[in-house]
């Protein structure tokens, strides 16, 4: 094709060199130190010795040291392969972070995995809670100056939680930038329980990742740990609340439940019979040496209900008391009670007032069918009071009907309690703490 | 946790049917057995526990 | 397709894609550019760095369905680090370009477009781009070094060039870059992937992988 009467026979093409695991000595304190990263990573640091190493250098020239009163062990060790949601990474290094918030200093510690076709992940932990992070290219709207407000991921709203300045306290193994420890970056942290996004800024560049809470146990399996699992402390910012995904069912029974008490009330106020059994007018005469007298002989039917027994009265600034019994002619069975009826009213210093009122009403419950009659006898201080007395049967009442509404009420209300308690505690760690309801009533007392 | 919320509720629609059924009251009042016959003819023999009050 | 040798050393070069215009000589790194039936050696080809990339040429794999064939590659460096863009042949014979870095894979096709793009230095980070009826964000302005390259691609490339780069974000992992190294800036457009998306085989193996 190209004209040439023979063609060079060219040399055998050399076989691309396959990146290895190598082993070396370190130049700081000639411990051993693997490099696993396979030509992705950029430092290692050294366990022993605090150096940390320019590994891309042939020379393997040690960029920085650090001391470190403690040798923090990872809890995954590194060189450990697992498996994560299906893929298989490796841990190649770990670092501790800190932030100072108030005076304390929180310490956090971050793992870095590797894989050499998938790249690298983190996992983080604080306090038994543990993270699965990957750096995201899809940058989170809006991106503003305060960093405080509310970002939307992938059309998801990720209210901020907090915001501090993160400084390396200390590293082990291996990186992809070429660590230090004391270097520091912003970071701003927003959630949506179980994701958590990040923005990381230090002065050259702006980095996004999203985390996912994940569960020891889930890590333990996959990287076949057969330590035992650091408890949880507290509650991390990304941890799932157990009790949202049952929320939204109980509020939905709720209204179901709300629906059939009203129903039921609807059947009690068409069918109740609400009737007038007795009724008369009468006298109390301060002179009258006979005071007590019966009423004749009414009927109760139906099925055991109550009777309501409504009394009016013509007090005028004075009372009358009415000691009533509702007696079953057959069985000798009596209700047993009295009542008072006052009236007071007066013109105060440019103000009318008043006190009580002409009518009272009693209900007795659950009286069983038969032949009644009411015995009564009254008192008073004035000389001659005119009162009336209706007797009712089976009268229906809202009392019940409101008392269930309250107690069906509680269940869901409890659960909203319970909820907003973990909340509480979930952002009582953050820039954003929620305020507690005990604060709101000590505040009601104030005002009173 | 719904069913226990299921069940917990049911048992108070039940409860709230029932007091409605039997006309229930909160107030309760004193119950008294065995009132004579011979009271209709003589009210003022019946001797109540309410009988005397002693107005404020 | 077509086939010569290289003057150098007389391996065997093949340009599968009728776009390109450049080959780098996998024996003697000499880089050829393509006459109608001849290549010119304008040089050798500066040794690219070491960067553990699992991709490397003759790698294959599958995007939207189409077949492709990872035929050259351009190892450019940026202020946060390496990156490879690697060419690829589909089997549509359409051009693109998958970038890589760190696990993190898109690809893009160079985009006509229709008006031309802002001029680089008009260009503000945060700033809304409306490119083909899309809007974009600039996320990035550098110029990034090209350290070199390997296989066929479809433009000249030369170690030690600068070259302007905007770096575009749009919706929904979709990205845009534009190219102002020469005259008339060229604008490429396409997404981020997954690596599980491509499908690749042939990649380059491991110790212990």
């Amino acid at each position: 094709m190209d004209g040439k009467s023979e063609a060079i026979i060219p040399p055998p093409l050399p076989t691309p060199t396959q990146p290895q695991v190598k082993a070396f000595q370190c130049p700081g304190c000639g411990g051993a130190l693997t490099i696993r990263g396979l030509e992705q990573t950029e430092s290692i640091a050294c366990g022993s010795c605090g150096s940390i190493i320019d590994i891309t250098d042939e020379n393997f020239r040690i960029i920085s040291t650090f001391q470190s009163r403690i040798k923090h062990q990872p809890l995954i060790p590194l060189g450990t392969r697992g498996k994560l949601r299906g893929e298989t990474f490796e841990v190649i290094g770990y670092l501790r972070r800190k932030i100072n918030v108030e005076g304390i200093d929180y310490e956090w510690s971050e793992y870095l995995l590797f894989n050499p076709y998938k790249g690298f992940r983190w996992l983080s932990e604080y306090n038994g809670h543990w993270n699965y992070i990957k750096s995201t290219s899809n940058t989170p709207k809006p991106q503003s100056s305060d960093s405080l407000s509310t970002v939307y991921y992938l059309g998801q709203p990720f209210p901020h939680f907090q915001t501090a300045s993160a400084q390396v306290s200390y590293v082990l193994g291996e990186f992809y930038w070429r660590v230090q420890v004391g270097e520091s970056s912003q970071v701003s942290d927003y959630i949506s329980p179980p994701l958590i996004l990040s923005r990381e800024c230090t002065e050259k560049e702006v980095v996004w990742s999203i985390g996912e809470y994940i569960e020891p146990k889930t890590l333990w399996e996959g990287f076949q740990l057969k330590t035992p699992i650091p408890p949880k402390i507290g509650i991390a910012p990304s941890q799932p609340s157990p009790l949202v995904a049952q929320a939204r069912g109980i509020w939905k029974i709720l209204l179901i439940f709300f629906l059939v008490a009203l129903f039921i009330q609807a059947l009690f106020l068409l069918f109740s019979a609400n009737k007038l059994v007795y009724q008369d007018q009468m006298a109390f005469h301060l002179a009258d040496k006979e005071k007590a007298r019966v009423t004749e002989v009414f009927e109760l039917t139906g099925r055991p209900s109550n009777v309501v027994i409504k009394s009016k009265a013509t007090v005028d600034n004075s009372w009358i008391y009415l000691n009533l019994a509702l007696i079953n002619e057959e069985t000798g069975n009596a209700y047993d009670f009295g009542r008072e009826i006052s009236y007071y009213h007066g013109y105060d210093g440019g103000e009318s007032w008043s006190e009580g009122g002409t009518s009272d009403e009693a209900v007795l419950s659950s009286v069983p069918p038969g032949r009644y009659y009411l015995r009564i006898e009254p008192d008073a201080a004035a000389s001659s009071i005119n009162y009336s007395i209706q007797v009712y049967r089976d009268v229906p009442s809202w009392s019940f009907f409101f008392m269930a509404m309250g107690g069906l009420a509680v269940y869901p209300l409890f659960y909203w309690w319970r909820r907003r308690t973990f909340e509480y505690y979930r952002w009582s760690e953050s820039d954003h703490p929620m305020k507690a309801l005990s604060s709101f009533v000590s505040k009601a007392d104030e005002d009173d | 946790m719904s069913k226990l919320f299921l069940v917990y509720g049911a048992l108070i629609l039940g409860l709230f049917a029932f007091a409605d059924y039997r006309g229930l009251s909160l107030t309760g009042y004193d119950e008294v057995k065995n009132v004579p016959k011979s009271i209709r003819n003589n009210p003022g023999a019946y001797r109540s526990m309410y009988q005397r009050y002693y107005h404020k | 397709m077509q086939t010569t040798n290289c003057p150098s050393c007389g391996a065997r070069i093949v340009f599968q894609s009728a776009a390109s215009i450049l080959a780098i000589c996998d024996y003697c790194k000499s880089t050829l550019v393509r006459r109608d039936l001849d290549v010119e050696n304008i040089g050798k080809m500066a040794e690219l760095q070491r960067d553990g990339s699992p991709l490397q040429l003759h790698a294959e794999g599958r995007y939207r369905q189409v077949h492709f064939a990872v035929v050259g590659r351009i190892q450019l460096r940026y202020e946060q680090g390496l990156w490879n863009e690697w060419y690829l042949l589909f089997d549509d014979m359409r051009g693109g370009w998958l970038g890589e870095a760190q696990g993190t894979y898109a690809v893009s096709f160079l985009t006509e477009l229709s008006e031309k793009p802002p001029a680089f230095q008009e260009l503000k980070v945060g700033q809304p781009l409306t490119l083909k009826g899309k809007l974009f964000e600039v996320r990035d302005l550098q110029a990034a070094l090209c350290i070199g390259g390997e296989g066929e691609l479809p433009f000249r490339v030369g170690p030690g060039y600068q070259a302007p780069v905007a770096d575009l974000l749009g919706n929904e992992s979709t990205f845009a870059t534009i190219d102002y190294s020469e005259e008339e800036p060229l604008v490429f457009m396409g997404e981020y992937v997954e690596f599980d998306q491509l499908q690749l085989s042939g990649l380059r193996e491991f110790d212990g992988w």
